[in-house]
């Protein structure tokens, strides 16, 4: 019988598939690459702009950080710069840019690390920067930034004299990201299992306060109650804490967790969150392999 | 060894920040979206050595974007739950109180007025700064 260390061991730091964290890092590269350049949200089709990159988020008007009035830090990061609105408009520039070649794998050793500091700068230099789908893309970029996620299915692996390393890639990155995606559904259902959400009063109020759009909107809201809709999202949100480590139901969690999410994306603004989630259901997509020979044999 | 400090590291500061976003009601960093809207005003007032009290109205320092969440000037929702709301507040009692304080002022106060949801119940909370012991 195995001890408790060993099962703790094999589950972090078990030999991986590079090609399960290539994809994986293909996904991400798409939804940073969406981020970027404002290709989300269905409720606003047909009238959906692409930019290049995306220079919508904040008009000078509505940015955040103002060096003449009150601009606060978070607790123990005074000493980091907020960008000008000019610098952070560079720092969008630059992730598109990054992004691309995050998305290709070029130069990764480089772009990775690059790109996870740039979005972890740009979140963490003002607490009014904050929205959980920038929380998230800096922890996940941060993580598949400074792994080796561009070893198989990249420009680098197919350049002569780039040398990938073949041994020693273990499931820590891609599990990091499994507890990550569990934990969100995990807390975002606990926090949801309240009045507001169970009788449907909090999706009456997104209604009344003018929160949906779309053309879909108005047809999911005359054919379900708002109790209804209330009780399908906690409902799928807790399937999913669990649905996606059983193999049996995995496919269902991932069809009715796409479901969700293009629902939501269908109906209000909730920036690039919803294809964001979308593109960390690849981490549950492959399995693991046995051993390392496996990998090589591959 | 690292690499396991580096997990444990990774999944207690989830953990964490997720019961403490809880335990706070202040969604951020806790991954509890949509948790309830919190419809509220803010207002506030300066405290004189002599004990009276001179309203304060939020100027030009709040002209753009977010943190306009704080301004006195108008009500305000929020998604982010009410220990959102009071941190904002904070921090800005913080930098009125070292920004644009009165030579004569002792202490400025918040009020923020907050109904959950559709809540019938208005609900009053006052904090002040610099903190007392049993405001903070």
């Amino acid at each position: 019988m195995r001890t408790l260390a060993e099962i703790w061991s094999r589950f972090w730091f078990g030999p991986e598939n590079p090609r399960a964290l290539a994809a994986l890092r293909i996904a991400w590269g798409i939804a940073l690459f969406q981020k970027v350049t404002g290709c989300y949200g269905l409720y606003r089709l047909p009238r959906m702009r692409f930019l290049f990159p995306r220079h919508e988020y904040f008009s000078e008007q509505s940015y955040p950080v103002n060096p003449e009035g009150f601009s606060p830090s978070y607790p123990g990061l005074g000493w980091l710069p907020q960008p000008s609105f000019e610098v952070y408009y560079t720092i969008e520039n630059l992730l598109l840019v990054l992004s691309i070649l995050f998305l290709l794998g070029l130069a990764f050793r480089v772009v990775g690390p690059l790109t996870a500091l740039l979005v972890g700068y740009a979140f963490a230099s003002s607490p009014f920067f904050y929205h959980h789908h920038i929380f998230q893309m800096a922890i996940v970029t941060s993580i598949l930034g400074f792994s080796r996620s561009a070893d198989r299915w990249s420009l680098d692996a197919l350049i002569p004299g780039v040398k990938t390393e073949k041994v020693g890639l273990t499931r820590m990155p891609r599990r990091m990201i499994q507890v990550l995606v569990s934990i969100i559904y995990f807390f975002t259902s606990a926090s949801k299992l309240n009045h507001g959400w169970l009788s449907g009063e909090i999706i009456q109020l997104f209604k009344d306060s003018g929160s949906f759009h779309g053309h879909i909107s108005p047809w999911i809201l005359d054919h379900f109650s708002c109790q209804a809709l209330g009780l399908i999202t906690v409902g799928t949100e807790i399937f999913l804490v669990f649905g996606l480590w059983i193999p049996r139901v995995r496919i269902l969690a991932i069809l009715a967790g796409v479901g969700l999410h293009l629902g939501i994306d269908s109906m209000m603004g909730v920036g690039s969150f919803s294809y964001q989630m979308i593109a960390l259901y690849v981490a549950f997509l492959f399995g693991f392999p046995d051993s390392k020979e496996a990998i090589h044999g591959e | 060894m690292f690499r396991n400090f580096l997990v444990i590291g990774y999944l207690s500061a989830l953990l964490f920040l997720g019961v403490r976003g809880y335990l706070l009601e202040d969604t951020r960093f806790a991954w509890g979206m949509f948790r309830n809207q919190i419809n509220y005003t803010v207002s506030y007032s300066w405290e004189t050595e002599s004990g009276e009290r001179i309203q304060y109205k939020s100027g030009d320092e709040l002209k753009r974007g977010e943190p306009r969440m704080v301004s006195s000037r108008r009500s305000h929702r929020t998604r982010y739950g009410i220990g959102a709301v009071r941190d904002w507040t904070y921090s800005y009692l913080k930098y009125l109180w070292e920004e644009h304080r009165p030579e004569d002022a002792v202490s400025l106060e918040a009020v923020i007025e907050y109904r959950i949801n559709k809540g019938d119940e208005l609900i009053s909370e006052t904090y002040r700064y610099p903190p007392r012991r049993e405001s903070w």
